[in-house]
């Protein structure tokens, strides 16, 4: 500790000293800092006193290239007379070189695979970057699979992810800003957009956020992507998660925003409205014709999906007038002998199914296929035998949970799953008034609901019919001339037009 | 502002106590309910039930109770497991003497409630209403469905005018016009269609056989009526099918001197000739002929119609959407005396695919 100088009281008083800040800790030696560091079992400090001027490499084995070591850096150390860490510099076939005192600095390279070489013992150190990234080969997205298009998907390793991002888009104004997030895991983070098309407004509020973030680990893009979010208590995602490049890039084009962070195959994308969770990539491979017919099928399945099995409980409990007389028979005959009530026996089937997707995703996948079969078939032909659930029933838990499945974008397939208990248990209270009340509720949560401050149910609410080109139906691309004012571009048009052309060519080009 | 939301969401199922759950497998399912008169004044009320047993086989199941009101007989109906639903309802019959007496004190209920199904079928049976129901027939779906069927198929096919408890109700309470119901008959096995019963007000106060059923049915509104058969003058038989018309009524002088032409449009196929060809010239004939017939069937309909003083083609209603400061009770003097004149022109479109 330091001692404080003695003062008098009133000298002490008018220095207001006790608002300061706590002194810092004394900042360490280098040497007080190897000897810390050097608890750590990998960490190796070699001296060599046996060359001319002895001298000791320094790093951690766990995170450095021992092939470098080998080819680069030991043959130079030992054949050459050195003198100065500066004539080493200027010998070794190294990129990353530099000579510092500092130890702090000096401490967050050897973290980051750098090796330290110091001479006897001069407060300098020359560090040279020999770190190695090991990470697994390129393959093809495995959550969001597509029968066309690329298939080509991001990995845990940020450079490649970077590189991909960038091969696609040799565009010069496609920024690449990095930060790095979390007080443990010093997680790196890059936020990439094209400075023409995406709107400043809307880069300085993913920076801001990015920046005030403080948290200690950063495990995966999708704890930035909660941190982010506008509405932490909305069950509906406010950022799409993406493993694709091609959607990567493709948002990135109309002005959206991609952040991407170390160790994590995942892309977050923003800000986006309800309409994009409808899409998928593949619809741009597709004619539009027929991409949009999907898209409205993607559409209903939602609704249905999120709507069928509450449909179920209301009209079984309160509104039988509503079930068509020819299928009285078969339904009446089916649940005559089901002790329950209709909400029960609903709830039954969906915590199996939601069960039977629990344990099929923790299951390796050659077992989780299996579970599928074995819960699908055997428990719901059981169910219907022992009377605790009515074949019809079954058939519409299977159609919705079917449905759910076709949302391109993962995380909204759980956002369907959760919203359906809280309108079963409506529908069982109220009947339809229950079913409409909580459609309302999810509605007006939607009307107020922003991605990075861009409304959620954009061409929609507020009404923008120029962005419907694109949205709940796919015009072709000769009519996809503008961007969405969604993301409030400056730079509007993605092409011109032949009036255009035609003004902007030549006088002699004629034809 | 959340915990406000979430407390009121909170409150709202606290209402769940105010409404009666009527799970579908445990309410009794009423398909068909007939009321006759009954005793002292009291309605006497069928109704036929559908079990539906676990192998998907139907049964049906009838009570009978009196009562002074069509809802007082659910406390009555003390062998059926309550609630007594009328959401499925389909068909909703009248014994002939409860009609003569008047309907509007069963339907007055139904027409309050909620739950009973606007489109629901009404008719009269010729004789009693719950001995048509309590009857066995041999119907696999249960008598109501069969009788929802029958009635449907009689209007989308067959020569019977577009009517249910929605369209009885409007003319009912509509001025310028009567109500009517299909007439319903058991005949030894099997139910029939025998004509339509013709209201004034709430009483029935005659009825159609099928012929004239069928007059009205074309002069009535633009319909798509089933099959007639036209005895032809010279002593053979042609049946038209898909009969089309399309009417026109025009009325003059609606509040002075009312003058009333129906411009009937009529275009059908001929289905059966019994003659050797079937030429133009025939063709023709048999056009004229048919015109000729509709011209005396529906003059004669309507003078019955003027001699019942009722009015089931709604001539009250058409003149007051054709005549400024329509005056009703001039109307209303004047119907029974009115000079109607009916245009009509029948087209064939064709006569099969062999000419």
């Amino acid at each position: 500790m330091r001692m404080l100088p003695k003062r008098d009281l009133a000298a002490e008083l008018i220095d207001v000293k006790w608002f300061q800040k706590a002194p810092f800790k004394k900042e360490m030696t280098l040497d007080e800092m190897l000897e810390d560091l050097s608890k750590s079992s990998d960490f190796v400090t070699y001296h060599n006193k046996r060359s001319a001027i002895s001298y000791t490499i320094i790093y951690f084995a766990s995170i450095i290239d021992p092939a470098q070591l080998h080819r680069n850096v030991l043959p130079k150390l030992n054949e050459c007379e050195m003198k100065s860490l500066e004539e080493l510099e200027s010998k070794i076939p190294i990129q990353n070189l530099e000579i510092t005192s500092d130890a702090k600095k000096i401490q967050e390279r050897l973290m980051n695979g750098y090796l330290a070489v110091r001479l006897s013992n001069d407060s300098n150190v020359l560090l040279m970057d020999l770190s190695l990234t090991k990470s697994r080969d390129l393959s093809a997205p495995e959550i969001e699979f597509s029968v066309m298009g690329p298939k080509e998907g991001l990995i845990e390793d940020l450079q490649t992810n970077m590189n991909l991002i960038r091969r696609r888009i040799p565009h010069p104004k496609l920024r690449m800003k990095q930060v790095t997030i979390g007080t443990v895991s010093k997680t790196k983070v890059i936020v990439i957009y094209i400075e023409d098309i995406a709107s400043e407004q809307n880069v300085n509020t993913v920076m801001q956020r990015l920046e005030d973030i403080d948290f200690d680990i950063i495990a995966d893009s999708s704890f930035l992507g909660q941190m982010l979010e506008d509405n932490s208590f909305s069950v509906f995602p406010q950022m799409i998660d993406t493993e694709r490049t091609d959607r990567i890039t493709g948002h990135l084009n109309y002005g959206a925003i991609t952040i991407l962070a170390e160790g994590s195959s995942n892309a977050l994308i923003g800000p986006i409205n309800f309409g994009q969770l409808l899409v998928s990539f593949e619809d741009y491979y597709l004619g539009w014709n027929i991409a949009s017919f999907f898209r409205i099928i993607r559409m209903f399945s939602i609704i249905m999906s999120i709507v069928a099995t509450p449909l179920y409980v209301a009209v079984l409990t309160y509104h039988f007038e509503l079930f068509p007389s020819k299928l009285l028979a078969t339904l009446i005959s089916s649940r005559s002998d089901i002790p329950f009530i209709p909400v029960i026996e609903v709830l039954f089937l969906e915590i199996t199914i939601d069960l039977l997707r629990e344990a099929g995703a923790r299951m390796p996948s050659k077992v989780g296929q299996t579970l599928g079969i074995v819960g699908g078939i055997v428990i719901g032909t059981a169910a219907v035998e022992a009377s605790l659930t009515s074949n019809i029933l079954l058939i519409i838990v299977a159609l919705s949970a079917l449905a759910s499945f076709t949302t391109p974008v993962y995380r909204m397939t759980n956002t369907i799953r959760f919203l359906r208990y809280p309108l079963i248990l409506f529908a069982h209270f109220l009947g339809l008034i229950g079913i409409a009340l909580f459609s309302l509720f999810v509605l007006v949560h939607l009307i107020r609901l922003t991605s990075f401050g861009s409304p959620y149910l954009a061409p929609l609410y507020p009404p923008r019919l120029m962005d419907w080109y694109d949205s709940f139906f796919r015009l072709p691309y000769v009519m996809q001339k503008k961007r969405a004012h969604f993301f409030r571009t400056e730079k509007v048009s993605r092409f011109l037009d032949k009036k255009e052309k035609k003004r902007n060519s030549l006088d002699f080009d004629e034809q | 502002m959340k915990k406000r939301l979430a407390v009121s969401l909170m409150l709202c199922l606290l209402l769940t106590s105010c409404v009666s759950t009527e799970i579908i497998d445990e309410v009794p399912v009423v398909f068909i309910a007939g009321f006759d008169k009954g005793s002292e004044g009291k309605i006497k009320g069928t109704i036929s039930l559908q079990r539906f047993k676990p192998n998907q086989e139907v049964e049906t199941r009838t009570f009978q109770a009196e009562a002074h009101t069509s809802k007082g007989l659910r406390n009555k109906l003390s062998g059926v497991p309550k609630p007594i639903t009328i959401g499925k309802m389909a068909v909703m019959l009248f014994g002939e003497e409860e009609a003569e007496k008047g309907v509007l004190r069963v339907l007055d209920s139904f027409l309050r409630d909620p739950a009973s199904g606007r489109l629901m079928y009404i008719g009269v049976v010729e004789g009693s209403a719950g001995d048509l129901i309590t009857e066995e027939f041999e119907y696999l779906q249960g008598i109501g469905p069969f009788l929802q069927i029958l009635i449907r198929q009689s209007i989308e096919y067959g020569n019977m005018p577009q009517n249910n408890l929605h369209l009885f109700d409007y003319k009912y309470y509509g001025k310028g016009m009567d109500p009517y119901m299909p007439l319903l008959k058991k005949n030894e096995d099997e139910i029939i269609v025998s004509g339509l019963a013709l209201f004034k007000g709430e009483k029935m106060v005659g009825e159609l056989d099928l012929e004239e059923m069928f007059m009205f049915t074309l002069i009535n509104k633009n319909h798509k009526a089933g099959l007639f058969e036209v005895a032809l003058s010279d002593g053979n038989f042609a049946t038209l099918h898909k009969v089309k018309s399309h009417v026109d009524y025009t009325i003059d002088n609606g509040n002075t001197s009312p003058e009333v032409s129906i411009k009937v449009d009529i275009k059908a196929n001929i289905a059966q000739y019994t003659g050797d060809k079937l030429d133009d010239k025939i063709k023709k004939m048999i056009a004229k002929e048919f015109e000729e017939k509709i011209q005396k069937d529906s003059l004669k309909l309507i003078k019955k119609f003027q001699d019942l003083q009722i009015d089931p083609l709604a001539l009250g209603d058409r003149a007051r959407s054709q005549t400024r400061q329509f005056n009703f009770s001039n109307w209303e003097d004047q119907y029974t005396g009115l000079d109607i004149k009916i245009k009509p022109t029948v087209g064939i479109l064709e006569s099969g695919i062999i000419d």
